[in-house]
């Protein structure tokens, strides 16, 4: 579904996305090599894959959690969020290696299954210091393999969007469980203080960025609420919408775009059909709007998909008065013609 | 994201917010510190002292005999250990292949240990005793030791 994006598939951009990815990581487990034997000669092969791959999966979960508000932000982030997928599959792959060694290497030399002793042989439930914080790792890369198994297009029409969303939502409690397992593990043996800082440092900036986006949007949508009149809300000026780009606001607790283009202005719901895509993050692309996740289309006039595609979604309707654009936040049925604002 | 998911991350994260810090300041405070030591003192019944082998940081080693002439390496060792699989090893080279070291016994978490010695490494004069994770093969820390 897309003219100019081919959606779901290794189109240019995601190849050389991939390749960037993978150059990134072999240069990572490069250096961490180098610096670690420099610093621990005599570590072994084992404590090494055991090392490299926590960090770096820890480092890409970061990096994967803090694009989404980066892109509300800032625009220019945009081709990460496009991207985020392979590197979610990528980060997933990484830790997976390092839960198969770790378990291998402290585990299976016992006589019971390595996953039961995982369990069972640290029975220090009690203690915070000596708690077995194997079993955080052990949740958090279950929800991570749910995700990357149905991080395919075919899950995603399986299982409905909504499904999807709300099971790939739970990527912020493996993040918290993560959080647990490295406080729990490695800071308590080692007690490193670089390690700390760092962990309490990526946590800030996570939690930082996801609640500050937050609230900025509770904030915007009260003020525009309060200046309503004859139920078209103000919600910005003309200025501030770049040619074939969308200002996204928030009214009645919808999310709405509003898209500028060929001297008009046209409003539609800012959630994909496909995927709830941020419609709004995406831009003009041969007369539609064009989401930034996986290229699905719709004309603004009326939020359909241009045939022989069926997708639609909700339309509104937008007013320019004086350089300021305002916005009625009563919806239209999905796929309803309204006419757009001329721009005088 | 529609509203329902929109709140639904809204709550997640401030919740996230509220409570990953608590955790994480607890378990901070909850890592094994240094444990108070209560003197240096050996115990005057089993062994006397001939010689203080090191004074660390991390430990203080003696070299003591008891009423039968054998010679005991003794090691107060002051912080909690944090490698729950070292083990001590006795060598004549700071640096070296780990079997040109004696084997001496596992570390314990804290205390005073007592291991047995030959009289080939009493008379060695300058020894080297190596802490090391037979299992993550990862040397831990070597400390100069002063055998006569």
């Amino acid at each position: 579904m897309s003219v100019e994006y081919s959606p779901v598939l290794w189109n240019r951009q995601k190849k050389r996305y991939d390749l960037a990815l993978l150059g990134f990581v072999a240069l990572y487990f490069i250096l961490f090599a180098g610096f670690h034997l420099w610093l621990h000669p005599s570590t072994s092969p084992e404590s090494l894959i055991i090392r490299s791959t926590a960090t770096l999966a820890f480092l890409l979960l970061h990096v994967i959690l803090v694009i989404g508000p980066l892109c509300r932000l800032n625009a220019a982030f945009l081709p990460l969020l496009y991207n985020r997928r392979h590197l979610g599959v990528s980060m997933f792959i990484i830790a997976l290696v390092h839960a198969i060694v770790s378990l291998i290497q402290f585990h299976a030399l016992g006589d019971v299954s390595p996953l039961v002793a995982l369990f069972t042989s640290n029975p220090n439930y009690d203690s915070i210091s000596q708690f077995p914080f194997q079993i955080f790792g052990f949740f958090a890369l279950l929800i991570l393999f749910l995700m990357a198994a149905t991080s395919h297009d075919f899950w995603l029409e399986n299982l409905s969007p909504r499904v999807w969303k709300a099971l790939h939502m739970m990527v912020y409690v493996a993040y918290a469980l993560i959080v647990l397992h490295v406080a729990l593990g490695v800071l308590q043996q080692e007690g490193v203080p670089l390690g700390a800082t760092l962990l309490g440092v990526g946590m800030l900036v996570v939690v930082g960025l996801h609640v500050t986006v937050g609230l900025k949007t509770d904030t915007n949508e009260s003020k525009a609420i309060g200046n309503a009149k004859e139920g078209f809300v103000p919600v910005c000026s003309l200025e501030e919408i770049a040619e074939n780009r969308a200002k996204v606001v928030i009214l009645a607790g919808e999310n709405i775009a509003i898209f500028k283009y060929d001297g008009k202005l046209s409003a539609v719901h800012n959630v994909c059909k496909h995927q709830n895509g941020p419609l709004g993050e995406g831009k003009i692309v041969d007369g539609c709007i064009t989401c930034p996740w996986h290229g699905y289309q719709y004309l603004p006039e009326n939020g359909q998909s241009p045939p022989p595609f069926t997708e639609k979604v909700k339309t509104y309707d937008v007013r320019v008065d004086g350089g300021t654009v305002y916005v009625n936040p009563k919806p239209h049925p999905e796929g309803t013609k309204r006419p757009p604002a001329v721009i005088a | 994201m529609i509203l329902r998911f929109r709140k639904r991350h809204r709550a997640m994260w401030l919740l996230i917010g509220v409570l990953l810090p608590i955790a994480f300041v607890t378990a901070l405070l909850a890592r094994p510190g240094e444990i108070e030591t209560t003197g240096t003192q050996l115990n005057p019944l089993s062994t006397q002292v001939l010689k203080e082998a090191a004074t660390t940081p991390a430990l203080d080693a003696w070299v003591t005999k008891d009423d039968l002439n054998n010679y005991y390496l003794e090691i107060d060792y002051k912080e909690t250990a944090r490698h729950p699989l070292a083990t001590f090893y006795l060598g004549p080279k700071e640096e070296g292949k780990l079997d040109t070291y004696r084997l001496l016994g596992k570390v314990e978490a804290q205390g005073r240990q007592r291991f047995t010695l030959d009289s080939l490494a009493v008379a060695g004069g300058r020894q080297y005793l190596l802490q090391y994770d037979p299992i993550r093969k990862e040397k831990i820390a070597t400390t100069a030791l002063t055998m006569q």
